[in-house]
């Protein structure tokens, strides 16, 4: 029984050890097959793939109104900021840049325009926050 | 191995912003109130954008950015228009019926 927790845990670390050494040799082969401004793009991109799924789990899993606005602009913000960034990397420099750069800029001028837009239209339609932020509100008014 | 990893990383891009473009439609679907539906629809916009950059990207044409640009500028148009015409019940004769008043 001991000598099958000692090869047990032999084979375990040694399998730890083929993926430390398979991870390494997996970057070293990519840093040398491309630059580092490649990677960064990539990351860059991933991450913001991840962010605007999370963006749109949120809006659609959130319980009002007023916490799915918070969820929809994660979208707004770090989406599109990794995704725009990560494209501009990949490109370099020349007139996709430029073009990227005018999406991100009118983007982020309209974006949080058309959140506060929608937000003060509900507000004034008469759509209430919900009752814990209604009762904390009150209290700092007393 | 690594030739194609570009497409890989646009590809995955590109099946996110899909998973987030349907779950978006589903709260546009069964929004319960008109706020939700409009904030719906200004979210997918903004990913239509993103995702009319990457399929540019993917295909190796990014002259898509010229589609995606115009259609930031009418997303934005939109939503206000939309709100507007709740709001007023009419999109161009606000302003007449301010001059009648005075």
């Amino acid at each position: 029984m001991r000598n099958l927790d000692l090869m047990l845990s032999l084979f375990r670390w040694s399998f730890y050890g083929f993926m430390c050494i398979f991870a390494v040799d997996v970057t070293v082969s990519l840093f040398t097959a491309f630059g580092v401004f490649d990677i960064i793009a990539w990351l860059l991109i991933v991450f913001g793939g991840i962010f605007a799924i999370i963006g749109a789990l949120g809006s659609l899993r959130f319980p009002d109104f007023w916490s799915r606005l918070h969820a929809a602009s994660i979208t707004d913000s770090g989406g599109v900021i990794l995704l725009l960034m990560g494209m501009g990397m990949h490109s370099g420099w020349n007139l996709v840049t430029f073009k990227l750069f005018l999406i991100g800029a009118f983007l982020f001028i309209t974006g949080p325009t058309s959140t506060h837009a929608v937000a003060n239209a509900a507000l004034v339609s008469g759509l209430k926050p919900p009752r814990q932020l209604r009762a904390d509100l009150e209290r700092d008014d007393d | 191995m690594f030739e194609t990893m570009p497409h890989y990383v646009f590809l995955f891009a590109m099946i996110c912003l899909f998973i987030a473009m349907v779950l978006v439609l589903i709260r546009l679907y069964n929004g319960p109130t008109l706020y939700d539906r409009v904030l719906s629809t200004n979210s997918f916009g903004t990913h239509t954008v993103l995702f009319i950059g990457i399929l540019g990207f993917l295909s190796g044409r990014p002259d898509f950015l010229d589609i995606a640009l115009l259609y930031a500028l009418i997303n934005f148009v939109g939503t206000i228009a939309i709100l507007k015409f709740f709001r007023y019940r009419a999109i161009g004769d606000a302003l007449e019926k301010r001059e009648a008043d005075k």
